[in-house]
């Protein structure tokens, strides 16, 4: 499968600050690829550029093998935008505002008027669509934006929050036609806060500070930062232990005899304790995890539940973004605290 | 450019006219801010006319028509009187073309700007010197369509309510007729292409609307130094004005076209 979005170096500056740079990405036709990143970490910038809204100031990028300085136009019949906020004419019914842009997107008229009316029924605005839009709640506001950015039927599709203001009902038809249209064949770039949502549909996810943190699906984005971590939930208050030689016996039968068995096993990282859990660092738990399990069963250890534990990609990002300002701070604190001409010195931490 | 870019080209420009026309209708202060001055200064030009067929005595007008090139020796004193109080409402009525287009432009601009409705429009194939097209003919044509129907409209009263002669030798002088056809069209782009560089600056339409309507404060010193005698409309400055203004609105249309971009309208229009 091709790549829908490609970016080589891409970078944009305003004024002399870099809002982003140096982003290399590329995202397979198909994919459900969100954006996440704190607020000003330059999402907007990287939206607005992959949609040839503005030009990059370094580098560049293809939307559907379309240059998107080169080839502008293109681009823009291929994208489709859903922009918080949601930019409407309030004072026009909701059919005229998809009519407007119909227009502007050179839809055949006769295709038009279907695409209109498939799209207001899709989001349940049929009903409402002689209405004007500035009479619709936020979240009727945000469907019809969405059935604009979709009216084209383009192959990549860019949303910013889309689901922001939407009541749960609202929430899920959303995601549901995102998983609807990536079903399509289309290309889906999804730049949203929510942060269980991106776990929920997004198939990878880059994770951006001006520029690219890191990129992967939600899983290896979680085993990059914390590796495979398997929980071990031993049951009784281990009155058997039997005949262990290598423990000391001063550590009695606790939680920690298992902990320090399991260090010797073959295939396992480190070993915490947690209550009357195990949790378990493993490179390969397919591999490693019977032989451990096995081995604490013959130790007396009754075991109740062996699972992978999931972290939330919350925490990933979290983690990942905190590591990231550690690394900008560590950069700027040199340049911070440059001694400024007469003498003064200006910024940094000891001021 | 090719027949298939043109059709489009032409599609998207209509279409931008049509949704702002659709829009302008139903914002009422719009409607009203462009229509009531409109209205208002044919109804004091008829009303004028319709009086000053009430004068009986002359006046030394005479030497003032010859000055603005209307031949004063056909009209009787009462005549020449009834021609000075008409006279100024040929640069009254070139207050309607500035009016109107900075009022709709301000509101079709800043109104995008307050609905956020530009970065999805821009998103779209639409090239920018199109919707700048639009957008001007969009608040252009009512401005001029307005003058010229109002002078029309009163022109019509003229031939039923003020004398022939009146009629004949001043309403349809040159100097009114070229005045009418030519300024209009140029005080029009000069209105639009102010109001665009405005609107990229401000924030609600009201304020553009105000710093917009400092444009007819040389028609009305203009109109005070006619009615003083200091200065007489004739011919010949008219052709002068049309030449002046021309020449500003193409550096108004240059000054135009770079602020109506996609990366200023994103990034530098706040």
């Amino acid at each position: 499968m091709g790549y829908a979005i490609t970016t080589d170096g891409l970078g944009r500056m305003f004024g002399s600050r870099w809002a982003v740079r140096d982003l290399n990405l590329k995202i397979e036709t198909g994919e459900v690829f969100g954006l996440l990143g704190p607020n000003g970490a330059g999402k907007t910038t990287i939206m607005r550029m992959l949609s040839s809204l503005i030009a990059p100031t370094a580098g560049n990028a293809s939307v559907c093998d379309f240059d998107v300085v080169a080839q502008a136009d293109q681009v823009r019949r291929h994208i489709g935008i859903l922009s918080e906020p949601a930019g409407l004419y309030d004072n026009l019914p909701a059919r005229r505002n998809l009519e407007y842009f119909a227009k502007l997107y050179d839809l055949d008229p006769t295709f038009a008027r279907k695409q209109i009316q498939k799209y207001l029924q899709l989001f349940g605005l049929w009903d409402r669509k002689d209405d004007l839009a500035g009479t619709f709640s936020r979240g009727m506001k945000q469907k019809l934006s969405l059935a604009r950015s979709l009216l084209h039927e383009p192959a990549v599709v860019i949303l910013d929050e889309p689901t922001s203001a939407l009541d749960p009902e609202g929430a899920k038809l959303v995601r549901d036609s995102i998983i609807a249209l990536q079903g399509e064949g289309r290309t889906i770039i999804l730049c949203t806060h929510n942060l269980a949502e991106a776990q929920l549909i997004c198939t990878r996810v880059g994770i951006v500070k001006r520029t690219l943190i890191r990129v992967g699906t939600p899983r290896e984005l979680q085993e990059a930062l914390y590796g495979r971590q398997i929980e071990i939930k031993i049951g009784n208050p281990l009155p058997h232990m039997g005949d262990v030689s290598t423990l000391d016996e001063r550590l009695g039968r606790t939680m920690n005899d298992f902990a320090l068995l399991a260090t010797r096993m073959r295939g396992v990282g480190d070993v915490a304790v947690s209550g009357s859990s195990l949790l378990v660092s493993m490179l390969d738990p397919d591999d490693f995890m019977p032989d451990l399990v096995r081995m604490l069963v013959l130790q007396g250890a009754d075991v109740i539940r062996v699972a992978e534990v999931e972290h939330s990609l919350e925490r990933a990002y979290l983690d990942l973004v905190a590591r990231q300002d550690l690394l900008d701070a560590q950069a700027a604190a040199p340049m911070s605290s440059t001694v400024a001409p007469g003498g003064v010195r200006t910024g940094g931490a000891g001021q | 450019m090719k027949a298939g870019s043109y059709r489009l080209a032409k599609q998207h420009v209509l279409a931008v006219m049509g949704n702002e026309w659709a829009q302008l209708i139903r914002n009422r202060v719009v409607v009203y801010t462009t229509l009531v001055p409109t209205v208002l200064l044919v109804i004091l030009a008829i009303a004028v006319l319709g009086m000053s067929a009430f004068l009986t005595e002359g006046s030394g007008a005479a030497q003032m028509l010859q000055k603005i090139g209307v031949d004063g020796a056909v009209f009787s004193g009462s005549d020449n009187l009834r021609v000075s109080l008409l006279n100024p409402f040929l640069v009254l009525f070139q207050v309607i073309p500035l009016v109107v287009p900075i009022t709709i432009a301000s509101y079709s601009i800043v109104g995008e700007k307050q609905l956020r409705t530009l970065e999805p429009l821009l998103a779209t194939p639409i090239k920018t010197w199109e919707l700048l097209a639009a957008k001007g003919l969009a608040a252009a044509i009512p401005g001029i369509l307005a003058t010229w129907w109002g002078f029309a409209i009163f022109a019509l009263a003229a031939r039923f309510i003020g004398p022939d002669y009146v009629f004949s030798n001043l309403i349809l002088s040159r100097t009114w007729l070229i005045a009418i056809v030519l300024l209009t069209p140029i005080f029009t782009f000069l209105a639009v292409g102010l109001g665009v560089i405005i609107s990229s600056r401000v924030k609600d339409p009201n304020s553009a609307q105000q710093l917009g309507s400092l444009l007819i404060l040389p028609v009305i010193g203009m109109l005070i130094a006619q009615i003083s005698g200091v200065v007489q409309v004739g011919l010949g400055l008219v052709l002068w004005i049309a030449v002046t203004v021309g020449v500003i609105d193409v550096a108004l249309l240059w000054v135009s076209v770079r602020l109506f971009r996609r990366e200023e309208i994103l990034t530098v229009w706040q």
